[in-house]
């Protein structure tokens, strides 16, 4: 086993953070409610709910002004849908109402009419918090997409991983002038442009599915896609000079150049203020840090990129194995 | 570089066919998105999968080589 306990540890990460990732649950939210505004007199709400188990002892109420109003009677038609029943005083203090169903709200708040100084005290009080559970977090737009976090993000980490083997290589070139090195350089970028290739095309997906199109100009989108280009220009440049030794050197001073523009791509321009973007981590948006339930996605996350940088790590010793018994034939 | 090629072309054959209105196209806007968790999986072992047998090709190729 001596040499290959990291290829078992990709192996059995890998395996883990994908059961999670498919399999855990995500909390339950609230869908939909059926009306938009709120006046005085008899309301009927039904209530659509994500994962939820409603039943006819479902606490439901609406939220206004730092006061609450219970509902008189709630109604479960199924696991997920639930009629509630309100007797909406006259004189709230807030104009948007807040439907608060088994502890969850829901984000959109109701427009409220005949506004006053807050309602009589009704004995209604604050919901329970509700018990934390293992849950992914349940966000408008992204739902179930959500896992997606496991699978694209983990693509350009081992990319940047590979890339920065690859130059790793490059700069001992350059030290020793040797070809062995060149080669692995070389097949770091390969194996590093299939993860690129990847990351790119889960990423149109996940973004037609949450953004509505395959492909924004956003800055970190077209710095991925110019990253790949500077990466394949390496593989061109390489490809092009007969002589090994020009070619080791030439292709090393290049890749610590692509590197360079890389990080400047795929951190920097699109971290700096005077740009937008929809990308998470981007432009101002937050990452994935700020949910409240943060720490059970990096349970997952962290072993997730792990795993796929050592199975990058892998196929690219792979590929250097391939090269080199090529080399020795054409000896 | 061969499967960065052929990965990309794939792609750009998805991004052809899957405009607004089609069912490839509504299928990534579905209501639970389940399906682009499933689409995600599906192009990586696949990317992965046609990375194999690209090693595969060339190691077969080498081997011919050798025999001679």
């Amino acid at each position: 086993m001596k040499g290959w306990w990291w290829k078992v540890l990709a192996v059995v990460l890998l395996l883990i953070a994908s059961i999670a990732a498919l399999r855990v649950p995500l909390a339950p939210g609230i869908l939909n409610v059926s009306k938009l505004s709120l006046s005085p007199g008899p309301a009927e709400l039904v209530i659509t709910g994500y994962s939820t188990r409603f039943d006819d002892a479902t606490q439901v109420l609406i939220a206004n002004g730092g006061q609450y109003l219970c509902a008189s009677r709630t109604k479960a038609i199924d696991a997920t849908h639930l009629n509630a029943y309100f007797e909406v005083p006259a004189g709230m203090r807030d104009d948007s109402s807040y439907v608060i169903a088994d502890g969850m709200a829901f984000d959109t708040p109701l427009y409220t009419d005949s506004l006053g100084s807050g309602m009589a005290d009704n004995g209604c009080a604050a919901p329970a918090p509700r018990t934390k559970a293992f849950l992914f977090p349940n966000l408008n737009r992204l739902d179930e997409s959500i896992r997606n976090l496991f699978f694209h993000v983990p693509m350009w980490f081992a990319m940047i991983a590979l890339m920065g083997i690859s130059v790793y290589h490059s700069i001992r070139t350059l030290a020793s002038n040797s070809l062995e090195q060149d080669r692995k350089a070389a097949s770091a970028v390969h194996v590093g442009l299939v993860f690129c290739a990847l990351g790119l095309v889960t990423g149109a997906l996940w973004a037609r599915s949450t953004w509505g199109d395959f492909w924004t100009s956003d800055v970190k989108l077209n710095g991925a896609a110019v990253t790949a280009l500077i990466y394949l220009a390496y593989l061109v440049l390489r490809g092009s000079i007969a002589d090994p030794y020009k070619r080791a050197r030439l292709a090393g001073i290049y890749n610590i150049f692509a590197f360079v523009l890389l990080v400047l791509f795929l951190f920097v321009v699109p971290r700096l203020n005077a740009v937008d973007s929809l990308h998470p981590g981007n432009g101002g948006n937050s990452g994935f840090n700020d949910l409240d339930l943060d720490n059970r996605l990096r349970v997952v996350f962290y072993p997730a990129v792990l795993g796929w940088i050592l199975l990058g790590a892998w196929m690219c010793e792979l590929r250097d194995r391939a090269a080199r018994a090529a080399e020795h034939l054409d000896r | 570089m061969k499967t960065f090629i052929t990965l990309t072309l794939l792609f750009i054959a998805c991004v052809a066919h899957a405009q607004d209105g089609t069912p490839v196209g509504d299928a990534l806007t579905g209501n639970s998105k389940l399906n682009v968790v499933v689409a995600v999986v599906g192009v990586i072992v696949l990317g992965i999968g046609i990375w194999m047998f690209a090693m595969d090709r060339k190691l077969s190729r080498m081997e011919k080589r050798m025999d001679k």
